[in-house]
């Protein structure tokens, strides 16, 4: 079931143009994929038109059929999509289960308290990571525990799609091998659409679908 | 609720910039309940505190311009006055009585005054402070006393009535007495702690007089004893007048600049009047009157008899009002009842005297309201600075907010709250430490505005010899001068000369009580200032794409 749609979309930042040039593509739930190619392909381009982080020049990206031009982008990205950042984006000040929560409360969800202190447990679960790190600002983490961390707050209010840009970029391959598993489980088991951006041959195997990126264009 | 929940979490986890904006907002509100409270008291003084009192006012006749009086010989000048004081048309007492009739008038009192001169057997004399003053005799007295005269009245010395022993004052009921209403005056006690008899009765001629416990002494009189005084036109006319009371004058710091000056000059002595009621008095001035114009008529001088604005004036007039509304009324009524007012002004020394002692208060007043408002703009600047600051030291902050679906307006409201919560905390310690201190600082404050009107004062006092309005006052006071003697500088006809000369009584504390509506004006303020600076805030926020600032720290 395709979940998101790109239809004919080009983008032209306003000091560089053509920096994708008509892509069409479609994801569907319960996929996950891979987007690798050269640096500055546009990858994370790409990346940010599907997040709603940014608007396309020309085409359109459709949501469960929705253009994002007529939808609201904040909600969009709060309720249906998770990203996770190639730098993380957390704020290092703030506690792991404080960044969490504060997705929770963006996103409009309505749980008590000591239901969500099991949530937050449980995605801690899911990311392997010990539950003491609820505590931990996350500013004291590694960088691989901090990546965990993106990916449960990504996770946390149960969006369909998740987009994660270089995802296993810093990480050892153990770790990597957990990150990987974690984004194969929440496509084939719970039904979600993963999109990754790699440069890694591995990781690009392990998903369903590759995609390649040369120059602003899908070349496969 | 996500602003709510997000602005809590962020001003515990930044204390320290949030300590700071505390302490500048807590800065502001002190200095800001400080000032509103005085701006608040002054204003609720000036608008109450006359709102229950009576008022009351007289009537006088609008000084004409004398302008060629000022130059030009003795004679050109006597001439120019006498025109213009017997060209104004002077009221009676019917006249005044008339203006009383009208709605806005409570009650009214009068009083009269005139001079007479001690018997030839000098068996009643007045009384001096010098034994030399005494030993003179009467050509050298009246030389000296008609050369101080003129400094103060003009054209005095001419005037036979200069020479005068006693002023002679007739009221009209009790409270006409203002002197012992106020208790500046009052029957005195003798050594057995006994009064020394009472104020005479009032509504019939019944030539009852008390005179002052120093010229009782001085001529060894006492209540129940008969004196005799003469008329000062004609020696053969006399009066027999019954002493029922010795008052004396109470001692008060009032002994200032001015009063010192009357008992240098013993013409002027107000150990020398003698009191009584108003029928007594006319029937008194109605013989000094006539006598007066006998005199001038045999002296030939017909000019100069039309000119004793004593004659003219003989009575002065005051009306009472229940409060400032009726009194404000007045003048139409008046007007309406037949008081030309273009000739005739309407005064209040309660009035006068009342804004006259409200100036360092409202000195005080502008002062605080220029702080409020100088506090208030650098209240805004610099918070404003901060928060701009802050907003861009949150750049990262706000680009992950807005990439986790949050929106601008929802961020900027989170920043707004942020600032507003705890400028409201700030603004409520303000508020509290200014509510105490606002008290015991205003009245300082006010302490020194005080010493500074004082000071004005004082260079007034002696540049022009009185206070307030030196041009008007001084044509009133010296036409009432002319003929009175002592009194004129003591009490005076209408106590416009005792309104000039008595040291005014500066409000000197103030009740800077913080009240509801102040604190409700501050939290008001707050808002205010916090909005302002919030400016920036939304601008920022509206400014920034997520996607910007998080490539940038990538
Ligand atoms: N904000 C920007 N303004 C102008 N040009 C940009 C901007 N961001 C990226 N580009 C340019 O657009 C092209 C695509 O950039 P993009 O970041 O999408 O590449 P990428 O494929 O993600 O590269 P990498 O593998 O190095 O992350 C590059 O040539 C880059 O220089
Ligand atoms: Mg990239």
């Amino acid at each position: 079931m395709t979940v998101l749609q790109l239809k004919d979309i080009s983008y032209s930042y306003p000091t560089k143009r053509n920096v994708l040039q008509d892509i069409n593509l479609n994801f569907e739930k319960g996929k996950i994929y891979s987007i690798t190619g050269k640096s500055g392909g546009g990858k994370t381009t790409l990346l940010s038109l599907l997040a709603g982080l940014d608007v396309t020049t020309d085409g359109e990206v459709l949501f469960n059929g929705d253009d994002l031009d007529k939808i609201d982008r904040y909600k969009y990205r709060a309720k249906n999509v998770g990203v996770i950042f190639q730098s993380y984006n957390l704020l290092p000040s703030f506690t792991a289960a404080e960044n969490i929560t504060m997705s929770l409360d963006a996103s409009g969800m309505r749980i008590s308290k000591p239901q969500r202190k099991e949530l937050i447990n449980q995605l801690l679960d899911v990311v392997n990571l010990e539950r003491e790190y609820a505590k931990v600002p996350v500013g004291h983490m590694s960088g691989g525990q901090q990546q965990r961390i993106a990916i449960a707050r990504a996770l946390c209010y149960g969006p369909d799609v998740i987009l994660a840009d270089e995802p296993t970029g810093n990480l050892d391959s153990d770790t990597q091998d957990d990150i990987l598993e974690i984004f194969t489980r929440l496509a084939h088991d719970e039904n979600k659409c993963v999109i990754i951006v790699t440069h890694s041959k591995e990781v690009a195997e392990v998903c369903d679908e590759q995609i390649r990126i040369s120059k602003g264009r899908i070349i496969s | 609720m996500f602003i709510i929940k997000n602005a809590t979490r962020n001003i515990k986890k930044a204390l320290v910039r949030n300590i700071l904006i505390g302490i500048i907002v807590l800065a502001i509100g002190v200095c800001s309940t400080i000032a509103l409270a005085i701006s608040n008291a002054a204003t609720t003084l000036q608008e109450n505190g006359l709102a229950n009192t009576k008022i009351t006012a007289s009537i006088s006749a609008i000084p004409v311009k004398m302008d060629s009086a000022a130059t030009g010989t003795i004679q050109e000048r006597r001439k120019a006055l006498t025109e213009s004081v017997s060209g104004q048309a002077v009221l009676t007492l019917d006249d005044y009585k008339k203006y009383a009739d009208v709605s806005s008038v409570e009650g009214t009192y009068y009083s009269g005054t005139t001079s007479l001169n001690g018997p030839e057997d000098k068996a009643f004399v007045k009384y001096s402070t010098t034994e030399e003053d005494e030993s003179e005799d009467d050509a050298s007295q009246l030389a000296q006393r008609g050369g101080k005269a003129s400094m103060d009245g003009g054209t005095v010395s001419v005037f036979k009535l200069a020479s005068t022993d006693f002023a002679v004052t007739g009221y009209s009921s009790p409270t006409a007495m203002t002197e012992f209403q106020n208790g500046t005056k009052l029957i005195s006690t003798d050594d057995a702690g006994e009064k020394e008899g009472a104020v005479f009765d009032f509504g019939t001629d019944n030539s009852e007089i008390i005179i002052s416990d120093e010229l009782a002494s001085f001529n060894e009189s006492k209540v129940g004893d008969e004196i005799t005084l003469v008329n000062p036109q004609d020696n053969t006319i006399t009066y027999t007048l019954k002493i029922v009371g010795i008052y004396t004058t109470a001692a008060t710091d009032s002994d200032n600049a001015s009063s010192m000056m009357g008992r240098e000059m013993s013409f002027a002595n107000p150990a020398n009047a003698i009191y009584m009621n108003y029928e007594t008095y006319a029937r008194i001035f109605e013989t000094v009157q006539s006598a007066s114009a006998a005199a001038a008529a045999a002296a030939g001088e017909e000019g100069v008899t039309n000119f004793n604005p004593m004659e003219k004036q003989g009575v002065s007039f005051t009306y009472i009002f229940d409060n400032i509304e009726n009194y404000e009324q007045f003048a139409d009524q008046a007007a309406t009842a037949g008081l030309d007012t273009e000739k005739y002004q309407i005064k209040s020394t309660d009035l006068t005297s009342f804004e006259a002692s409200l100036t360092p208060l409202n000195n005080l007043k502008d002062f605080s309201n220029k702080l409020l408002w100088i506090v208030l703009a650098i209240g805004v600047v610099v918070l404003t600075i901060i928060n701009a600051f802050n907003i861009r030291e949150r750049k990262y902050e706000i680009g992950v907010y807005l990439g986790i679906g949050v929106n601008k307006a929802k961020v900027a409201m989170q920043f707004i709250v942020e600032l507003l919560v705890v400028s409201l905390i700030a603004i409520l310690i303000g508020v509290g430490a200014g509510a105490a201190a606002s008290p015991s600082i205003a009245n300082s404050l006010l302490e020194k505005q005080i010493a500074t009107a004082t000071a004005e004062t004082a260079t007034k006092t002696s540049n022009f010899g009185k206070d307030t309005g030196p041009i008007v006052q001084s044509l009133d006071t010296a036409a009432g001068q002319t003929s009175t003697g002592p009194d004129a500088m003591g009490g005076g006809p209408g106590g416009r000369a005792a309104a000039a000369a008595a040291p005014i009584e500066y409000v000197d504390s103030v009740d800077a009580a913080v009240n509801i509506q102040i604190v409700l004006e501050l939290i008001l303020a707050a808002a205010l200032i916090v909005f302002l600076a919030s400016l920036i805030t939304v601008s920022s926020v509206m400014r920034y794409e997520p996607l910007r600032i998080l490539a940038d720290r990538t």
